[in-house]
């Protein structure tokens, strides 16, 4: 394997807290050396003048159904994805793609799924669990590993035939609105079965203010409790669905903007530990049907960084809610630029919104020069 | 006129937009035209949901102005076979139709229609958004007797969340100057409802207090396992137009249905027969309003 040592970019590695002027060696597929001046004996020069060099990105959620999803993630800088539960089985090619264990039978939430050997995520995928004796018995029984346990939030006796976060836009366009109580009854319901169990439970995807409220009590109180957040619903509110555009098709769905803004302060202040894509492509063929009957999705990873880093602006907690936070979640070894480490890591362009080079083990698995460095 | 034009919605229609409308409706009713404007063209009835009623309205209008009419019948067999919306508007247009009236389950349908095709579209009722001609045709209704909306006060009530008829109402007569009272059991008023000249209250006596007309909606039966009231008879009691309460109405107030009328849910039927009832006149200048749409369009 070859040496190499990236040069002149800004790197940015929240585990180490290095936000600077720094190079960075890689031999044999492993970090081996970080410093203002590395040794570059007989090493391939790359010249990272103008991108950040940050730890390979790591996605807690994404439907994975083909090559081009695995393409548009390596492009996007991730490194490592953890496939949700409904995700197909594809050809992986250079991303450490893995998939969650379903937390339930079928994802049905009546029956405990098994636990596979050294599962890092049981999750739910997009599926409630509507009955909390079912998540009771799965942190009890799971407690002696300690899995990442990660749940949907939703009571669907509450969100029903809803589309769009309740308000005046789904009132406007006749789409049945979805509660906020849909979403933070379960939360506080999940949050009290937590409490009693001495388990640990991830929140996936979460919309509301009401949530992020009982999320950062329960945090404050010392409970074994994370969460997650998606580009799209930091950056999209309710009226994003005018005209009925299915770039508001999205599950769990968009929200008013005083839940936005909930949102964007929870990520700011910490309160959220990861910022999950929920990618999930969606046949053009299914867009030509009305709003209600489309199939809930979103393309994530093309503008999942320009996202980011537009309400980000501290690039060391933009590049941790995206690598070092989810990765520490799911006790990967990953997420991190320290010498010693995995050489998985990523060029990416803030202008651009792109990754330029993203190497897994040191090597290649998205060139945009195309080996011309 | 340059370009296609739609009849999509009553939203953001301006008021003289509207009134022009009415007025050209007045004139089909009265009989001051009977121009056959529409010979030669092809008019489609595109109807993914059961409506005899307002599919033979406009059977009727298109018909009287000379149009074909072609009934293009949807029962689920094209969905079934998997083409979408868009390919089966795709296949219609084909077939070189002026005008796509269409009726379907899910709102935004008409509108997903008129993005696809290069012909003109009028939206017979979608999912819950609205359904313009029944919008135009109510305050049809009352414009003929009125002559205009100002000072004059309209209560809507029932089941306003799944009511498209209620949306275009409220769009058309705020739009045309009338005060709105919105009413029904909280669980079917959708949040946003209110704004200037629009209230909203769960008291049916109060919302009836001096108004000037009465838009009753029907309650969908099918939705009753909903749950959004305990029981019929609750409903009638609290938010039905019982004998008593239309005998307190202004002398000169009317009651509008967009029919078929649950008698005894929402409507007595005392009321629905009496002498405040202009529900069959609806469905008569409905005719009317639908020969003034698709004129407007073509």
């Amino acid at each position: 394997m070859s040496a190499l040592v990236i040069h002149g970019g800004r790197l940015v590695d929240p585990a180490s807290n290095r936000d600077g002027a720094f190079e960075l060696r890689v031999d044999d597929g492993r970090i081996t050396e970080v410093g203002v001046k590395v040794s570059a004996e007989g090493a391939k020069k790359i010249d990272a003048r103008g991108a950040w060099v940050v730890p390979g990105l790591v996605d807690l959620r994404a439907v994975i159904q083909d090559e081009k999803d695995v393409a548009q993630a390596l492009e996007s800088g991730f490194t490592t994805v953890l496939a949700a539960p409904e995700s197909p089985l594809v050809p992986q090619g250079a991303l450490r793609l893995t998939r969650a264990a379903p937390l339930t039978r079928n994802l049905e939430g009546k029956e405990l799924g098994d636990l596979p050997d050294g599962a890092l995520c049981l999750s739910q995928g997009s599926k409630p669990l509507e009955q909390g004796g079912v998540l009771r018995r799965a942190l009890q029984y799971l407690s002696p590993w300690l899995p990442l346990v990660m749940v949907h939030a939703e009571d669907p006796s509450q969100s029903g035939k809803g589309l769009l976060g309740e308000g005046a836009m789904a009132t406007h366009l006749g789409l049945f609105g979805v509660p906020t109580s849909s979403e933070a009854a379960i939360v506080a319901r999940d949050l009290e079965i937590l409490r009693a169990t001495r388990g640990r439970l991830h929140f996936a995807h979460l919309t509301c203010a009401r949530s992020v409220e009982l999320l950062r009590a329960a945090k404050q109180e010392g409970l074994m409790v994370s969460a997650d957040v998606t580009p799209h619903h930091l950056t999209l509110d309710t009226s994003t669905a005018a005209g009925y555009s299915t770039e508001a098709r999205v599950w769990p769905p968009l929200r008013e903007p005083k839940d936005v803004a909930a949102l964007r302060a929870a990520v700011l202040d910490g309160t959220f530990d990861a910022i999950a894509s929920d990618h999930r492509r969606v046949d053009p063929l299914e867009r030509e049907h009305p709003f209600d009957q489309c199939a809930p999705g979103i393309e994530a990873y093309p503008r999942l960084l320009t996202r980011v880093l537009q309400l980000v602006e501290t690039p060391l907690r933009a590049v941790a809610l995206l690598s070092f936070g989810p990765a520490r979640l799911l006790g990967l070894d990953a997420g991190t630029l320290a010498p010693g480490a995995r050489a998985d890591l990523a060029l990416i362009s803030p202008e651009r919104g792109r990754a330029l080079l993203t190497l897994i083990d040191g090597e290649p698995a998205f060139d945009d020069k195309g080996g011309t460095w | 006129m340059a370009g296609r034009r739609h009849l999509l919605q009553l939203e953001g229609l301006p008021r003289a937009e509207l009134e022009r409308l009415l007025a050209r409706a007045h004139e089909y009713r009265e009989g001051h035209v009977g121009g056959r404007h529409l010979l030669g063209r092809v008019v489609a009835n595109v109807f993914y949901e059961p409506s005899t009623r307002t599919r033979s309205s406009f059977e009727v209008a298109a018909a009287g102005l000379g149009a074909h009419v072609l009934n293009w019948t949807v029962t689920g067999s094209s969905a079934s076979k998997g083409e979408t919306l868009v390919d089966t508007a795709r296949n219609i247009a084909a077939l070189g139709v002026d005008v796509i009236v269409v009726r379907h389950p899910s709102s935004g349908a008409a509108a997903l229609v008129a993005q696809t095709v290069r012909c003109s579209v009028v939206n017979a009722g979608d999912g819950q958004h609205e359904h313009p001609s029944q919008g135009l045709l109510d305050a049809y209704t009352l414009w003929r007797r009125w002559k205009g909306f100002e000072g004059r006060k309209v209560a809507i009530v029932g089941d306003v969340l799944h009511s498209r008829v209620a949306r275009s109402n409220l769009h058309a007569l705020h739009t045309l100057g009338a005060e709105l009272v919105v009413c029904g059991p909280t669980t079917m008023l959708p949040v946003g409802l209110a704004r200037a000249g629009v209230s909203v209250t769960t008291n049916l006596d109060e919302a009836l207090d001096g108004v000037d007309a009465v838009m009753m909606l029907r309650i969908q039966k099918e939705r009753q396992g909903e749950a959004l009231f305990p029981s019929s008879a609750e409903y009638h009691r609290r938010w039905g137009l019982t004998v008593e309460r239309a005998a307190r109405l202004e002398p000169e107030a009317v009651v509008l249905h967009p029919g078929p009328v649950n008698r005894g849910l929402e409507l007595a039927p005392e009321v629905a027969d009496g002498p405040r009832s202009v529900i069959l006149e609806q469905v008569e200048n409905g005719v009317a309003v639908r020969k003034a749409a698709l004129e407007a369009v073509t």
